[in-house]
């Protein structure tokens, strides 16, 4: 098959349009006589055939390969038509687009976000000598460990040799660079590790996305952005709490159970959960089209009706702020979001102010805690049940309530109340951190992003090879845990 | 078996010969041939030559690293009773329906003993790799084996190594040329 010289490569799925006619010899070749259909992508879709990609190369799987097998849809998606039409011909095709690549792309995203050489290999468990040799090109390196390097830079592993930059987010790695070292002007002062989680983090939450592909997205389902963070902030916050627990079908009284399913399920966000620094409770991040929330699981957040304030007040930042307030990303601590929302003395920022009255105000509106607080004699047994009836932690419950009945936090006597959640309440945020079927899986990739590529599997979509290199364990022990991730999750 | 020491280096170099009694001649395989015009054998006037003869017109080439300019292939086959090699883009091939030479067209479809590419740099230096659907290395052993033989021909040789992750010869070279 000739490509017209003004094509690249890679963009067959755009030459629909040109009415092009496919070699039927070359599909067959290709994808096997098994696979059906007149385009690469209907062939890919019914092919059975797997493929096996190395730092230079693809190729036909072979019983000696010990490089990445692909799908035939993910071989095509990555390399496109151009590039593996070749193997009608050939028994390995190379697919390095320009000298150097991928090492190139490598100590550009590394240099973007500011880590050294030994931050970078100490996380991706390389010795610095061989991440040089990398970066530079001098030698060759496995694709699975160049891939679990990409996989931290939130670099997009499938892209690597082939398209320079390996698809990454250059806005984020500018965000992330900013926030880094004592040198930073933000006050955040992201450690080397800080960085490599959130953008190890934001790698997730883009295949979390692409994944998911067709499923819910809360864009779609009418979250738009709004632009109101007119004084006070926080009326802006309870509006937007009231708009969004009205589309989501919550009665005023009505508790949110489950709301890392809800938000995951119900507006198609990912939720990650991250080991940071205790000091950070989330983030919302940006990378690409994909947007996402990591949870920090350290520090306040252990508790889980914490946590679930956390969730709900990054949750506001990604449903309502307009991207230029997002800047890529956005990382609060624990001293912004454990605040009282309508005390503006303490935060001065109004996007966080905003946040904050929403999280509170979806969690447990004021109306409804007010009613459920005055049905106690006491404050202590009051607050308690506001806890209880709504998952949300003692200084939120004790915010709500004063500002409900008009007075201040300090005139309500908590002395004695149990601030520890309800085992029932644990279950229902179940993070998956604390028990994973696979165990070298990373925090981070242990939530629905392990059951999407379950699903993704079993649609024929990636291989079982392409699931067990995302969760960091191989193939068989993939297969043979397959179904209990499928099973935690269903 | 020759054993020489050049430099620092110690090559093991192995002859043509011992090489094809190393590793018997094959047929190529039939999956792969698409059409009859690959088993044509392509005359020699039409470029073919046999390595380690004096050839002058040889079209030299820059290192092949990325898929968009592999620079000037000649394909070779370690045949039965010579060496052939040719460009693959050769006039001669531009008529045939695949509209470039296969390394069928340089046996006439007969067995041969291993297949693959080669570039060259200068007058006097090759760089090999085993890229040949027909005939190609079956492992890595086999590929230096081949490499050791093109040395044993007074040629400086490296070749493009052989990829563990796809199980294939390499068809670009990463790094640098490690010279025999």
């Amino acid at each position: 098959m000739k490509i017209p010289g003004n094509l690249s490569p890679f963009s067959w799925e755009n030459r629909n349009g040109y009415n092009m006619q496919f070699n039927k010899a070359d599909l067959e070749a290709v994808f096997g006589d098994e696979s059906s259909g007149e385009t690469p992508e209907e062939r890919a879709r019914t092919s059975l055939r797997i493929f096996v990609r190395s730092q230079a190369q693809v190729a036909f799987d072979n019983e000696s390969a010990k490089g990445r097998r692909l799908s035939s849809i993910e071989a095509l998606n990555a390399f496109g038509w151009g590039i593996i039409s070749n193997l009608a011909y050939r028994t390995a095709t190379p697919i390095i687009c320009l000298e150097g690549e991928p090492g190139n792309t490598i100590k550009k995203r590394r240099e973007s976000l500011g880590l050294s050489i030994e931050n970078l290999a100490k996380a991706a468990e390389l010795s610095p000598e061989i991440l040089q040799h990398l970066e530079n090109s001098t030698t060759r390196v496995p694709i699975r460990k160049i891939e679990n390097v990409a996989r931290l830079l939130a670099l997009d592993e499938t892209h690597l040799s082939i398209h320079s930059g390996a698809n990454g987010d250059h806005g984020l790695g500018v965000r992330l660079r900013e926030m880094i070292g004592p040198t930073s002007q933000d006050a955040t002062h992201f450690s080397p590790s800080m960085v490599l989680g959130l953008s190890e983090a934001a790698w997730v939450i883009k295949k979390q996305t692409e994944l998911q592909n067709t499923a819910v997205s809360y864009r779609k389902l009418g979250y738009v952005p709004d632009h109101n963070y007119d004084y006070p902030a926080w009326r802006s916050g309870m509006r937007l709490a009231a708009q969004t627990r009205e589309k989501l079908g919550f009665a005023i009284g009505d508790p949110i159970r489950g709301l890392k399913d809800l938000v995951e399920k119900q507006l198609g966000v990912p939720v990650i959960q991250a080991e940071l620094n205790p000091r950070f409770a989330g983030a919302t991040i940006a990378n690409g089209n994909a947007r996402g929330i990591v949870l920090n699981l350290r520090g306040f957040n252990e508790n889980v009706w914490v946590r679930r304030n956390t969730l709900a007040h990054e949750l506001c930042h990604l449903l309502y702020d307009p991207g230029q307030r997002l800047a890529k990303l956005l990382v609060d601590e624990f001293e912004t979001i454990e605040t009282d929302p309508f005390n503006l003395s303490k935060v001065r920022d109004v996007v966080e102010i905003r946040a904050n009255a929403f999280a509170a105000e979806f969690l447990a509106p004021q109306e409804a805690v007010k009613d459920v607080f005055m049905g106690y004699a006491s404050h202590g047994e009051g607050l308690a049940a506001v806890m209880e009836m709504y998952g949300i932690s003692f200084s939120s419950a004790k915010w709500q309530v004063a500002n409900a009945l008009r007075i201040s936090p300090s005139n309500i006597d908590a002395s004695g109340v149990n601030i520890s959640p309800s085992a029932e309440w644990a279950a229902g945020e179940n993070f998956t951190a604390d028990y994973f079927p696979i165990e070298a899986a990373p925090i981070c990739r242990r939530g629905r992003f392990a059951y999407e590529l379950v699903k993704a599997v079993d649609n024929g979509l990636i291989t079982s090879d392409t699931a067990a290199a995302s969760l960091g364990c191989d193939g068989n022990e993939f297969l043979a845990k397959k179904q209990m991730i499928r099973s935690i999750f269903e | 078996m020759i054993s020489s020491v050049s430099g620092m280096a110690h090559l093991i170099v192995m002859t043509f010969d011992e090489f094809r009694e190393k590793y018997p001649a094959r047929s190529p395989k039939q999956c792969l041939i698409k059409n009859d015009d690959e088993l044509q054998l392509m005359p020699k006037e039409k470029g073919v030559h046999s390595f380690g003869e004096h050839a002058s017109d040889m079209l030299q080439s820059h290192i092949p690293r990325d898929f968009n300019d592999r620079g000037n292939i000649h394909l070779w086959v370690i045949a039965q009773n010579d060496v052939p090699f040719a460009l693959e883009q050769v006039e001669w091939g531009k008529g045939l329906e695949s509209g470039v030479i296969k390394h069928t067209n340089l046996t006439g479809g007969s067995d041969a003993h291993c297949g693959g590419e080669l570039w060259f740099i200068d007058q006097e230096s090759v760089i090999l790799g085993g890229s040949s659907g027909r005939y190609g290395p079956q492992n890595e052993q086999e590929l230096k084996d081949a490499v050791n033989s093109f040395a044993a021909c007074n040629y400086k040789v490296a070749h493009m190594g052989f990829d563990e992750d796809t199980g294939q010869p390499f068809t670009v070279l990463v790094g640098e040329p490690q010279w025999l």
